[in-house]
């Protein structure tokens, strides 16, 4: 309770099409702790991407929140504007494709500093030296060379973690990551989770991980949401959701991959 | 004793820009035996999927022959052609016409090829086919969009086998499904090659579902195939390198983890325009010496026991 | 329950809407198809012959007898306007089938087909362009004698670019979509794949844009009759009927305006049947 870096509750999520509002999320209660991993697993219409997205207030043109809190208590006051919601202001968020997530007329330099600079809270030169260290921390080999780069020129794990350095960049305490590794080959998405796992360990930072991988949470998760139809079906820890489900539906998900 | 399929010196080309072009298939030589699942192995740009569509026939090879059931299958396809081979596509939402209803659309397969002598008939078919899917006959009346991606893919197998070809190949056929799903579909893929004795050709990168189906695995990487053996040896006792990391990469229920050790294959693999001689995975590999910088590995060939393409193979144990 | 992970056995129930038709499209085509059809009847409807002149009864105001009013020759002017509705609605559909149909086939050609007939279809297509329209439809009027036929022709020679243009990408973008691959790979013929699956997917495009096509096509002929290249008197027909009155619109401005107004209402209908096929082929 403390030290809950986030605490939703019932939170609901709408689309709205042709006048009406329909219910995709129908009220989704959980705790982020300091330092913890939580995983967000469900099949394709959930409502795990949305319930990550209402969380920091970057839901798509037609979807509102319908009801339900977002309480935030992050560790460090952050400055700075532009932010949706927390985005930017102790919130970071990876998206999925990287294909389409990086502006493709700016190169990687430019592109990982781009939250603070247009925050203001940092110079030209400061912003470049940020750069060039945050693309060693992730793993980019050759950074200062990789920093004239257009996305284009950079292979899929390359350009994500480019994007892990962009959300670095602006300093949260929380990363939300929406199925990082989804579009990834196996051997590249290996690599980019131990990115994320380091990422997080050595910052302190706390994950909120949204996959339909089980095994992914297995890997990287300390406790577990198992969303259906946008209700949480079962929720605990990773080595209790998957040692011994409760729910058949949960049972019937790790069934499908053993 | 000849296989069912026969792939010989098979070479498959995409021209980039004018002038040049990547090889996405290097003479790659294979072969799959009737009532048998191959499944094939690799992560993207490793050919699989072109490997895949040169032998339906849906994009001709540079060079190298394609033999089915004892038949030449040239460049241009025959129509009888199509009784050897069908394919069933990755994405369920384009591979079916959208303004087709399902039986208009296999009752036209069945009439074009004089597999049934008229429209009654035809249909009648349909239903047998929509039964051994596991979907209503009703589902003939509706079109895609009123389908589920599951039941969309379920079709495509249909369609695929209402030509009562000798090999199906599944091209990365439940990527695109949920989990639950995906394991449906693999099921049901279980269930026709028993009752059909179809043979099927398993393109796919997901080892864990290749692991489910498959008899033998053949894995691919930078347009060759580096290892091919029975599906229990290959993950027990991989051999070739590019193997061995494929499987330590994946994430395994149970298992946190562990970033003090390295990541089970480092960087990118290197360009397909830029290779040079010697072995493709030699500069990724964990076991390199000069020898595999500078001499390719022996090929793995059709029907031979050679199973795994390296210098110097892991051994068992 | 997700249907999915349950029963493969059931389909999505039809608790979607049903196919419902647009109403913009329903609005458009009742438009359009309302005035043709008066116009049709006008011969039966009509309370004055159009052509019949009343020299001595010119200019008239409107009245009980005249609703309109009569021309400057004479001639009841509601009659000219219902009788004209049966040259310009159909002349301007004419003249957008016409070359919807060379553009499609063009198309096709260019798309499908591809090498050496894309290019000389496309570069046929660079040269017509390249004149500005109006200009290339009065010369080639001119050249070929006024009147409703060499409209026709010359919207045919002119306005097939952008069909050609249209269905030629769309055959390029669906050609590679899997369910085309997989018909080919069925072994069916390729005129059996384009007429069968590529066509029909490809068509909905074509019709919106015929649509709002037939609206240029209509402002076309009016302003050609306008211009005395169109329709030749005394065919009444509502671009003429607006040049004929132009004199006049200080004082009888009903005889511009009325002919005016309908071109306006016939071009908006087209314009939301074109519409409301853009959203009926979204919804669906």
């Amino acid at each position: 309770m403390t030290n809950s870096l986030l605490r939703v509750d019932d939170l609901r999520v709408a689309v709205r099409s042709r006048g009406s509002l329909g219910d995709v999320v129908h009220g989704v209660s959980f705790e982020l702790a300091q330092g913890e991993i939580l995983g967000i697993v469900g099949e394709s219409g959930s409502g795990k991407s949305l319930t990550l997205r209402a969380v920091c207030d970057l839901l798509p043109e037609g979807v509102e929140r319908t009801g339900g809190s977002v309480d935030v208590h992050l560790p460090r006051a952050s400055t700075g504007s532009t932010a949706h919601g927390y985005l930017g202001r102790g919130m970071a968020m990876v998206f999925q494709e990287p294909m389409t997530s990086l502006n493709p007329t700016m190169r990687i330099g430019d592109l990982v500093t781009i939250g603070p600079r247009s925050a203001g809270t940092m110079t030209k030169a400061q912003a470049r030296e940020r750069s060039l260290e945050l693309l060693r921390d992730v793993g980019v080999p050759d950074p200062e060379r990789r920093m004239k780069s257009w996305p284009h020129e950079l292979s899929g794990g390359l350009r994500q973690r480019v994007m892990i350095a962009m959300a670095l960049a602006t300093e949260p305490s929380i990363l939300l990551c929406d199925e990082p590794t989804t579009a990834l080959d196996v051997s590249v998405q290996d690599q980019i989770l131990r990115v994320l796992m380091s990422m997080t360990s050595t910052r302190g930072l706390s994950m909120i991980l949204v996959t339909h991988d089980l095994a992914v949470v297995s890997q990287m998760c300390d406790r577990v949401l198992v969303m259906k139809s946008g209700l949480v079906v079962e929720s605990g820890t990773t080595a209790d959701i998957l040692h011994s489900p409760k729910q058949d539906y949960t049972k019937s998900l790790i069934e499908a991959v053993s | 004793m000849s296989s069912l399929v026969e792939v010989d010196d098979l070479t498959v080309q995409y021209p980039v820009g004018r002038t040049m072009n990547v090889v996405a298939v290097n003479a790659v030589s294979i072969s799959l035996d009737a009532g048998s699942v191959l499944g094939l192995v690799g992560e993207s740009g490793c050919g699989k999927s072109s490997l895949g569509r040169a032998i339906a026939g849906i994009r001709p090879p540079a060079s190298g022959r394609i033999r089915v059931d004892g038949r030449e299958l040239g460049d241009s396809r025959r129509r009888s052609d199509a009784r050897l081979v069908q394919m069933v596509f990755q994405d369920p939402s384009s591979a079916l016409n959208p303004k087709l209803t399902i039986g208009s659309m296999i009752t036209e397969l069945l009439l074009v090829h004089g597999l049934v002598p008229d429209r009654a008939a035809a249909r009648s078919r349909a239903e047998e086919l929509m039964t051994s899917v596991e979907l209503p006959a009703s589902a003939l009346d509706r079109r895609p969009d009123a389908l589920s991606g599951g039941q969309r893919q379920r079709v495509g197998i249909a369609r695929a086998l209402a030509l009562e070809p000798k090999v199906l190949i599944a091209d990365e056929a439940v990527a695109a499904l949920d989990t639950i799903v995906k394991a449906s579909i693999v099921a049901l893929l279980a269930r026709l090659r028993n009752e059909l004795g179809l043979s099927i050709l398993f393109i796919s990168h997901d080892l864990g579902v290749v692991k489910q189906l498959c008899d033998e695995i053949a894995v691919m990487y930078l347009g060759r195939i580096v290892e091919r053996r029975r599906t229990q040896d290959l993950f027990s006792s991989p051999r070739h390198p590019y193997t061995a990391a494929l499987l330590a990469a994946r994430p395994r229920i149970g298992q946190r983890l562990d970033i003090s050790t390295p990541p089970a294959l480092a960087g990118d693999p290197p360009s397909p325009m830029d290779l040079g001689e010697g072995c493709a995975f030699a500069s990724r590999c964990p076991r390199v010496q000069d020898e595999c910088r500078e001499v390719s590995p022996p090929r793995i060939l059709g029907a031979d026991q050679q199973a795994v393409s390296c210098h110097f193979p892991l051994t068992a144990g | 329950m997700s249907i999915e992970s349950m029963d493969p056995e059931r389909l999505a129930s039809d608790g979607r809407s049903p196919r419902r038709v647009d109403p913009m499209l329903v609005t458009g085509l009742a438009i359009v198809l309302g005035i043709l059809l008066i116009g049709l009847l006008a011969p039966v409807i009509s309370p004055h012959d159009p052509i019949a002149q009343d020299l001595r009864n010119r200019l008239a105001s409107p009245s009980g007898e005249h609703l309109l009013g009569t021309d400057l020759l004479g001639r009841d002017v509601f009659s000219r306007l219902l009788h004209a509705a049966r040259i310009d609605i159909p002349l301007a559909v004419v003249a957008t089938v016409i070359p919807a149909v060379i553009g499609v086939l063009l198309g096709i050609a260019s798309g499908f087909f591809e090498r050496w007939s894309d290019s000389l279809v496309m570069r046929s297509a660079d040269v017509v362009q390249a004149f500005p329209v109006y200009i290339f439809l009065v010369a080639l009027v001119f050249l070929l004698g006024p009147g409703a036929r060499s409209f026709i022709v010359a919207s045919a020679f002119i306005s097939w670019v952008g069909y050609a243009r249209l269905v030629r990408a769309e055959v390029l973008r669906l050609k590679e979509r899997d369910f085309i691959v997989a018909a080919r790979a069925a072994g069916l013929g390729r005129l059996r794949v384009l007429r069968r699956h590529l066509l029909p997917n490809a068509m909905p495009q074509v019709w919106a844009y015929m649509a709002s096509d037939a609206v240029l096509a209509l402002v076309a002929l009016a302003s050609l009759s306008f211009l005395s290249l169109g329709v030749q008197p005394p065919t009444p027909e509502w671009g003429r009927m607006v040049a004929d009155g132009v004199d006049r619109i200080r004082v009888e401005w009903w005889l511009s305006v009325a002919p005016g107004v309908l071109i306006v209402i016939v071009g908006i209908g087209f314009s939301l049947v074109a519409y409301g096929i853009e959203r009926q082929v979204q919804r669906t």
